[in-house]
């Protein structure tokens, strides 16, 4: 047969990553892979442990999920988001980190290699990090002369109401759904042949896809191994909210540290610490906790074993720190999606999806890595244990490069571009040690009025827009008006 | 370039740059095709694209054709450009891939823009509507390279560098730190400098000669060591490509320029002899030979540091891969840039010089990777050159590409490289190397209404191709052409 031979995959689940792999495969798949998926509903739910925000790449994977921007901002609490705000990081950084596009390039050089020579701060120049700052809010036009049109932008939300939202989407016919919970895996050749359910059901499929959580309940039974760098206990509870912030805000804490994630109607606040100073976090909670728990940040050695492939917290767990873990999972789909397999022989696609799996977390985690490599992290459980994790060669590149010279080492399809590297080493306070030597050419004065004239510009635009929240009211009421949704 | 590009970057700072060449010694008229990366360099530079093109007797260059590499007969273009366009988000050659295993005999090359008008000798600039199927190409240049160095270099002179007439008779050294300090000339005149660029080609004067720094040898992947270069008379249509032809025992080149004609042969002295390979040169070129054949000799691969102490090598220098896909003149641009970026403060860290040789070792090796590519994905076993192929053990990051290629039509991706993924996909099903099976995808687009975008696709680029203009008539009209180019058949 010359065409593809897969006929059946089995999606064991719960929450986002099932939601959200059901979706993707339904949406992309032709109808005669024959989808089956078991809603576990015993599994523990870790969902918040996903982050509150989205990059920029999530609106056109919504798309690919079958959503579309304005039916989740009507049908969930989400609202967009510049970035986020970063506050007394280790005690004494506050910066804003936004989703940007590139920077200006002056003469061949990079605008930071200027504001190195003036010494001068990254941020005034980012316009979404003063319309952060303000509270307000527009789409980016396309008008290149428009500052605003270099703000990018992504989404503040709750795991739980897109899993929501995502499970009332109407079932595709050759989808087939039901609950169920997993009394065995059994594994023939290193494969699995079929996963067996409590009250009976013997469900076989050619190919399974494993998204249990952090259980790795699948991908687990086969040949494979995990590793945890450190735990952290989280928790996250619930305030009123009028008027939404459209960048969420992190506040360093000697425990660890809280998020503030503005939503249409509440607040998500996120309170993350070592589990020895889990007394300490919880002092700092004002409100009812709507969930807590401990957890491992880690992965498996492998994301595809034999004929399954883990998704999300099944592969791997990640800080809610950046959008990492979001970005994570947008990888985990975007990556299956083009490796369905053809054959039983699943090799290939095994190893293609397992080297892409660790460039992927490599590359997500030295970003996360890079928030603790600063001189006088405090000395608590939290701050000692990130500042465990080893740096990567990747990372070490990475900073030796910026600390030197300004230089930006990228890597092949990095999640983190430059923009986001350029907007954390200014946040956290790295300065590079010298500059291109080509600015000596410019003058001072030039420069300066340069940065003036663009920061003029920001300050005009920022004026100009509405606050965020009736920014997405206007809009909603927009598209009730224009196409009646 | 060096020259140009430094001068460029430190126009009017207090960066002196000074530069050494001798009109007695020679260069190597091998690369005289390039890739579209070129446009960025010289756009960089300010050049104005028509003059440079009458400078340097220039023809434009949508891509490569390939002869007799799959099999004896065959023959496919390499495009600068994307077959189709993304269906869902899929890219088309996966749906060619369902059409062909279903029995549709059309080749991918009609789903070209740039395939079919260089077929069909026709150029244009692409369209800036990216909606438009004459939007999807890039283009590069075949000139005269010995013309477009002297173009760089009164472009360099413009921007301050001092050219010095003259042969290097010694280098002189730190005995302490092994640095270069001063080039002796045969003049007598002596030139220190910080930074020392090493364009001496195949010697290394500073990088080898001086420096010791070693060479990676690549000719277990590459074998072939030798080429004659000879320019012809221009013969037939004005062809806005390059064609490689292969050969028992390497390859020979044909790239078209206004005045003239360039050929040449790359060969594996092992399995023929220089007089054999001269006489099929000789007697396989179209026109008359305007010169007599010049012989070169090389050993591929690179040295083993680009950059070393204070000495950069960039060029023939830096290392060697046989001009089958136009990358000579690449790696020299990915050379000069990656030391713009990188360049040195006085101190000389380790870590720009780390870095740069990183980034730079990196590009040769993903290079090689794509030559060898064209060696191995054959049917042919009708030489000892041929069936040494057939039995190479590949690198592991080629042979990973094949395998994803042949079992499923996957292209492994990277982002920092010369060739992206519609050059993969060229060579592979250009030389017949097919997947078994297509991405399941696919079957998301009914197949009847599959093949209808499939033909819609060959129409459009066919109509797209009719109202395009002639190659040289496009050159003429662009204020590129040389005076005399009415003549040049």
């Amino acid at each position: 047969m010359s065409g593809p031979s897969l006929e059946s995959i089995l999606v064991c689940g719960r929450g986002l990553a099932f939601e959200i792999t059901l979706a993707a495969l339904a949406q992309n798949l032709p109808k005669s892979v024959k989808l089956t998926a078991i809603e576990i509903q015993s599994l523990p739910d870790h969902d918040v442990f996903y982050g509150n925000v989205t990059s920029p790449l999530a609106y056109e994977f919504l798309l690919r999920l079958g959503l579309d921007e304005p039916g989740v901002l009507k049908n969930t609490d989400t609202v967009f988001s510049y970035g986020t705000s970063y506050k007394n990081w280790a005690d004494k950084l506050s910066w804003t980190q936004v989703h940007h596009l590139a920077f200006p390039v002056w003469n061949n050089v990079q605008f930071h290699q200027y504001l190195r020579r003036l010494n001068a701060p990254l941020e005034p120049y980012l316009v979404n990090a003063a319309a952060g700052k303000e509270g307000v809010f527009a789409h980016p036009p396309n008008d290149a002369k428009i500052p605003l049109s270099r703000a990018e932008y992504g989404y503040q939300f709750r795991p739980q109401s897109l899993y929501a939202l995502l499970k009332q989407q109407p079932t595709p016919e050759n989808v087939t759904r039901d609950s169920g919970e997993i009394e065995d895996i059994i594994i023939q050749n290193g494969e699995i042949s079929s996963v067996i359910l409590e009250d009976g059901r013997d469900l076989s499929a050619d190919l399974f896809i494993d998204a249990t959580g952090i259980t790795g309940a699948l991908v687990s039974s086969l040949d494979t191994c995990a590793s945890v760098t450190r735990n952290l206990a989280m928790s996250e509870h619930l305030t009123p909210s009028t008027s939404p912030a459209s960048v969420r805000k992190v506040e360093g804490k000697t425990y660890g540290w809280q998020s503030v994630t503005s939503l249409q109607n509440h607040n998500s606040i996120l309170t993350v610490s070592a589990p020895e100073d889990i007394d300490r976090a919880k002092a700092d909670i004002s409100g009812d906790i709507h969930s807590e728990f401990t957890i491992a940040i880690g992965r498996q050695h492998q994301g595809w074993v034999g004929n399954c492939v883990s998704i999300g917290h099944a592969n791997t767990v990640i800080e809610p720190l950046t959008p990492a873990p979001m970005m994570m999972l947008q990888l985990d789909i975007e990556r299956l999606l083009s490796l369905i397999p053809v054959t039983a022989d699943m090799s290939v696609e095994q190893q293609e999806f397992n080297r892409l799996l660790d460039n992927d977390r490599e590359h997500c985690e030295m970003f996360n890595v890079a928030f603790f490599n600063i001189p006088q992290n405090p000395n608590t459980a939290y701050w000692a244990s990130a500042l465990s994790n080893a740096k990567s060669v990747k990372l070490t590149r990475k900073l030796t490069q910026f600390e030197s010279r300004g230089h930006l080492t990228a890597f092949d399809f990095e999640p983190f571009n430059e923009q986001d590297w350029t907007i954390l080493h200014f946040g956290l306070g790295r300065t590079p040690d010298r500059y291109d030597p080509f600015i000596d050419n410019v003058s001072e004065a030039t420069i300066r009025g340069q940065l003036d004239q663009l920061q003029s510009g920001i300050e005009q635009i920022v004026k100009k827009m509405p606050p965020h929240g009736r920014y997405i009211e206007n809009f909603l009421n927009y598209l009730e008006r224009k196409h009646g949704r | 370039m060096t020259a140009a590009g430094l001068a460029q970057k430190f126009a009017n700072s207090n960066v002196e740059i000074t530069l050494v060449e001798s009109e007695q010694i020679g260069t190597v008229g091998v690369g005289e095709a390039t890739l579209p990366h070129i446009r960025f360099f010289n756009n960089a530079l300010g050049i104005h694209e028509p003059s440079f093109m009458k400078a340097t007797n220039a023809t434009f260059k949508m891509g490569i054709e390939f002869r007799d590499w799959g099999k004896l007969g065959d023959s496919y273009i390499h495009p600068f450009g994307d077959f189709g366009q993304p269906i869902n988000s899929v890219p088309f050659y996966h749906y060619w891939n369902k059409l062909r295993l279903l029995g549709d005999t059309t080749k991918l090359d009609s789903y070209s823009y740039p395939i079919v008008a260089s077929e069909n000798a026709r150029f244009q600039l692409p369209d800036e509507d990216i909606s438009k199927i004459e939007s999807t190409f890039g283009y590069a240049y075949q000139f005269d390279s010995s013309l477009y160095a002297k173009f760089l270099k009164t472009h360099a002179e413009q921007n301050g560098v001092r050219r010095i007439e003259g042969r290097v008779e010694n280098v002189s050294s730190n005995a302490e730190t092994g640095f270069v300090e001063k080039l002796h000339l045969e003049s007598s005149e002596v030139l220190e400098a910080d930074l020392f660029i090493d364009c001496s080609g195949f010697r290394g004067l500073l990088i080898e000669q001086t420096l010791e720094t070693g060479y990676e040898d690549w000719s277990e992947w590459l074998p072939c060591n030798r080429a004659i270069a000879v320019p012809s008379t221009s013969a037939g249509k004005l062809l806005p490509y390059t064609r490689a032809t292969a050969k028992k025992a390497g390859w020979q080149w044909r790239i078209p320029l206004q005045h003239r004609t360039g050929n040449g042969v790359v060969y594996w002295n092992d399995h023929i002899s220089d007089d054999e390979a001269c006489h099929e040169l000789m007697s396989s070129i179209e026109g008359e030979a305007l010169a007599e054949p010049n012989q070169l000799y090389f050993k591929t691969g690179k040295r083993r540091l680009l950059w070393n102490k204070n000495v950069v090598a960039i060029g023939l220098s830096a290392g060697f891969m046989e001009p089958l896909e136009s990358t000579s003149i690449y790696l020299i641009q990915e050379g000069i840039t990656a030391l713009l970026e990188l360049f040195p403060s006085l101190e000389f860290p380790d870590s720009d010089i780390d870095e740069y040789n990183a980034r730079m070792d990196l590009h040769f090796e993903r290079v090689r990777d794509f030559l060898l590519l064209h060696y191995v994905a054959t049917e042919r076993d009708d030489s000892e050159m041929w069936r040494y192929f057939r039995n190479m053990a590949l690198p592991d990051s080629l042979q990973d590409k094949i395998n994803a290629w042949t079992v499923r039509g996957h292209i492994i991706r990277y982002e920092f490289g010369a060739f992206l993924p519609p050059s993969w996909v060229a060579v592979m099903a250009g030389q017949n190397l097919l997947p078994q099976k297509y991405d399941v995808r696919v079957d998301k687009l009914a197949q009847a209404d599959l093949k209808q975008q499939a033909r819609d696709l060959e129409a459009s680029i066919s109509r797209a191709v009719e109202n395009t203009p002639d190659h040289k008539d496009f050159i003429a009209q662009y204020g590129a052409a040389i005076p005399d180019m009415s003549e040049a058949g």
